[in-house]
């Protein structure tokens, strides 16, 4: 079976997200500042629907979600629901219908981390009236950290459709 | 029918949004069962699911580790077998000098020990090079000899090392006696087919007699073990006769050697002078 060089990028696309998230998991805390982590995987995984749309994101997405969630201590389905609605809001903004340049993607991937850190925290029921301050003071910074890391990772994949000029 | 079909249709065009429905529904419902029923996910998803996964990575990496393990096994042993085969080689000198030892006050003249660099590995005889030279004494025309036996004699040497002519070679004669009863011989090779001693009608040697050198021309001394007769041979003229010999030092064996250090005055080198002459001349 041959592979095109296309099925072969795609290929490498659902193999990265997995990837970062081991990545998340294991070495992405070495790189942390003052308590605060970038979140590789939400910078990969929102790459990743850019390029591959809402449904694969959905349900990569879905999967990685519920990774976490056997793993981590919370509330089970809470990354699972937050990833899921992460991808395909961003995968509504697919780059073979809609070209979002570079500088707007760095800023989607910073409201995507801040999407996905409401929906988690409404999930654990941690209650709507800490949410606020949640977002201010874990999400926010962690959003930053994130964009420059997905400044740097959107810069080595940039996006495959050009500007229109109308 | 035909519902089932636009069921089919309409799946098939909303199926991101059945997606979405689908997924966001299984995290609800997970996130807002009972803390038992979470625990019962937690623990299916991770047995059916994680565990195996798990299991497979976690034995590629005891195959990855056993195959480094293994190649680091490989390098050390390759590098203890060349350790291993030096200390044998050590070991081997150290037990032709014990063995020599003895030997060494029965000899008028004094030995230098040498190790053979090259020889032929085909044919039996040939010119071997020792790593004995004229730094230690050696000189052309010596006897090398082993701890069993007479193995050849010195073509020339040069500093660091000589050069050796075995028994074994067709150019090569030595004279021998046989220990039993005295009698000459001229010992020499034909190529491959071995080492044997020509002598007269008249000289008694039989099968079963041991061969010692004569001393006559200077260049083995008197009585070095040589080797032994098993089979006489008439020859058609019947006024010499061919018999075989088995060297007592094997010369596909031998790797240390010992040169005697005879005073030149003593030597007499008329055929080997003769023959460097003629391949000089002819050069």
């Amino acid at each position: 079976m041959n592979l095109s060089s296309l099925e072969k990028h795609d290929l490498a696309g659902y193999i990265a997200v997995p990837l970062a998230l081991l990545a998340q998991v294991s070495i992405v805390p070495v790189a942390s500042i003052y308590g605060v982590q970038p979140s590789l995987l939400l910078a990969v995984f929102v790459l990743f629907a850019f390029r591959n749309g809402a449904l694969p994101s959905i349900w990569m997405g879905f999967f990685c979600g519920t990774v976490l969630d056997t793993y981590s201590s919370g509330t089970p389905g809470a990354f699972a629901l937050a990833m899921t609605v992460v991808g395909y809001s961003v995968g509504q903004l697919h780059e073979k219908k809609v070209h979002v340049g570079y500088s707007l993607r760095v800023g989607i991937l910073g409201i995507a981390v801040l999407l996905h850190d409401g929906i988690w925290h409404l999930a654990c029921r941690h209650g709507a009236s800490h949410l606020p301050l949640f977002l201010l003071r874990t999400s926010l910074p962690c959003a930053l950290y994130t964009m420059l890391l997905g400044a740097i990772a959107f810069a080595i994949r940039p996006p495959r459709t050009q500007a229109r000029t109308w | 029918m035909l519902i089932l079909r636009w069921l089919a249709d309409q799946a098939l065009r909303g199926r991101e949004l059945i997606s979405l429905a689908l997924t966001i529904g299984l995290g609800l419902w997970i996130s807002s069962s009972p803390p038992q029923i979470q625990e019962k996910w937690r623990t299916a998803w991770t047995g059916t699911v994680l565990y195996p996964v798990q299991s497979v990575i976690g034995r590629m990496q005891v195959r990855w580790d056993l195959e480094r393990e293994l190649d680091d096994l490989r390098a050390a042993n390759a590098r203890l077998v060349a350790a291993n085969a030096k200390l044998a080689e050590v070991a081997r000198i150290r037990d032709d000098l014990r063995e020599f030892e003895p030997m060494r006050k029965h000899l008028e003249y004094p030995v230098v020990g040498s190790r053979v660099v090259t020889r032929d590995p085909l044919r039996l005889g040939g010119i071997w090079i020792l790593d004995a030279g004229t730094e230690s004494g050696v000189g052309e025309g010596m006897a090398v000899i082993s701890t069993d036996g007479l193995v050849g004699r010195i073509l020339s040497a040069s500093h660091g090392h000589s050069q050796m002519q075995t028994i074994g070679d067709p150019d090569c004669r030595v004279s021998v006696l046989s220990a039993r009863s005295r009698s000459p011989g001229i010992l020499h090779s034909i190529e491959g087919a071995g080492v044997f001693v020509e002598f007269s009608v008249t000289s008694d040697i039989r099968a079963g007699d041991t061969l010692v050198t004569w001393g006559a021309g200077g260049i083995f001394p008197r009585g070095l073990p040589v080797g032994k007769v098993v089979e006489v041979r008439k020859m058609p003229a019947n006024v010499l006769r061919n018999a075989r010999v088995v060297p007592f030092q094997d010369p596909w064996t031998v790797r240390n050697v010992f040169v005697i250090i005879r005073p030149p005055e003593l030597r007499v080198l008329p055929d080997s002078s003769i023959y460097f002459q003629s391949t000089r001349d002819a050069t």
